[in-house]
């Protein structure tokens, strides 16, 4: 039996780590990366949530599904819109794609 | 609390999980990272197997390690700028990263300060069952009452996923693709291209270069 506080323990760990990751890193990629972690925190935070309340509840389940659909969607918009950012400015560093004196009719 | 077997494997999986966010974050080339990454989300679906969730791990696997990790492989080959900015010593960080920090900080006490709340709490007590009560009949069991209530209380979320990863798809191909790479695909340009390469065989000396 593992205790449900170990799971959530696990899950603030890891979503605490993404969100760092998230204020941190200036690479597009890398801070997709860290959405990642995030999402998956939540993950197992609701998969364990269903392991405790029994057999005749899969609730977590669906929400985790739906939650993997909408990351896989979230990450191919992304990369798309980074490879675009890409190709057009040779740049992937976010915080240096606004200090490119480009205007908002440029994007 | 009792001393459980299956405690080992997860405090292990924990262990690598947390090590492989941080070399995640701290790899200094980004496609270290992605690895790194690939490796956390197969460790998070063995968690979901403690947790009595096989079927989750099943999609972790299939969806995650196995298209979104690739998806990005793919994305950090094509944008090569392997530069890290987090300063090597943690003076350094601090001072040039002030903001983030405290933002971290403050949102990490809070969650901590939630969690134990939480946890303390008498709806919280309860423990997940580990594999070791679990049986096949169980699992199979509970595998068919999840499509079961998918398929009847979420058929029109499943539909509507449907929509937004179509969606996503072809925005992903409008995004991407480069309007030369459509002019390539015209009848127009392949007449063109038809033309060139017919005018450049028409020229004197060049009849055997361009067979060639």
């Amino acid at each position: 039996m593992i205790p449900l506080s170990y799971f959530l323990g696990l899950s603030v760990l890891m979503f605490s780590a993404g969100l760092f990751g998230v204020l941190t890193q200036r690479n597009a990629v890398r801070i997709l990366v860290s959405v990642e972690i995030m999402l998956n925190a939540a993950n197992v935070a609701m998969a364990s949530f269903n392991g405790v309340f029994g057999l005749e509840h899969v609730e977590g389940w669906s929400f985790v599904i739906i939650i993997i659909a909408v990351a896989a969607a979230e990450a191919a918009i992304g990369m798309a819109i980074f490879l675009s950012v890409f190709r057009n400015h040779n740049e992937i560093i976010v915080s240096d794609l606004f200090s490119l004196g480009e205007t908002e009719e440029a994007y | 609390m009792e001393f459980s077997l299956t405690l080992i494997p997860f405090t292990l999986l924990a262990v690598f999980i947390l090590a492989a966010i941080y070399k995640s974050l701290t790899a200094e080339k980004t496609m270290q990272s992605v690895y790194w990454l690939i490796f956390m989300l197969v460790a998070v679906g063995f968690i979901f197997l403690l947790a009595n969730s096989e079927i989750l791990f099943a999609y972790q696997l299939m969806v995650y390690s196995g298209g979104i990790a690739v998806l990005m492989l793919f994305a950090g080959l094509l944008t090569e700028q392997d530069e890290l900015f987090i300063d090597s010593s943690i003076v350094g960080f601090i001072k040039t990263s002030k903001t983030q920090v405290l933002i971290f900080i403050f949102f990490a006490i809070d969650v901590l300060a939630l969690l134990l709340s939480s946890i303390n709490g008498s709806a919280y007590e309860e423990t997940v069952l580990a594999n070791s009560e679990y049986t096949y009949t169980d699992s199979a069991h509970q595998i068919k009452l999840f499509a079961s209530y998918l398929w009847n209380g979420f058929a029109e979320v499943i539909i509507l996923l449907g929509f937004l990863l179509l969606t996503a798809i072809l925005g992903s191909v409008k995004l991407a693709i480069r309007e030369t790479d459509l002019e390539e695909l015209s009848d127009e340009y392949l007449a063109r291209i038809a033309t060139t390469s017919e005018d450049i065989s028409s020229l004197p000396g060049m009849e055997d270069e361009v067979e060639v």
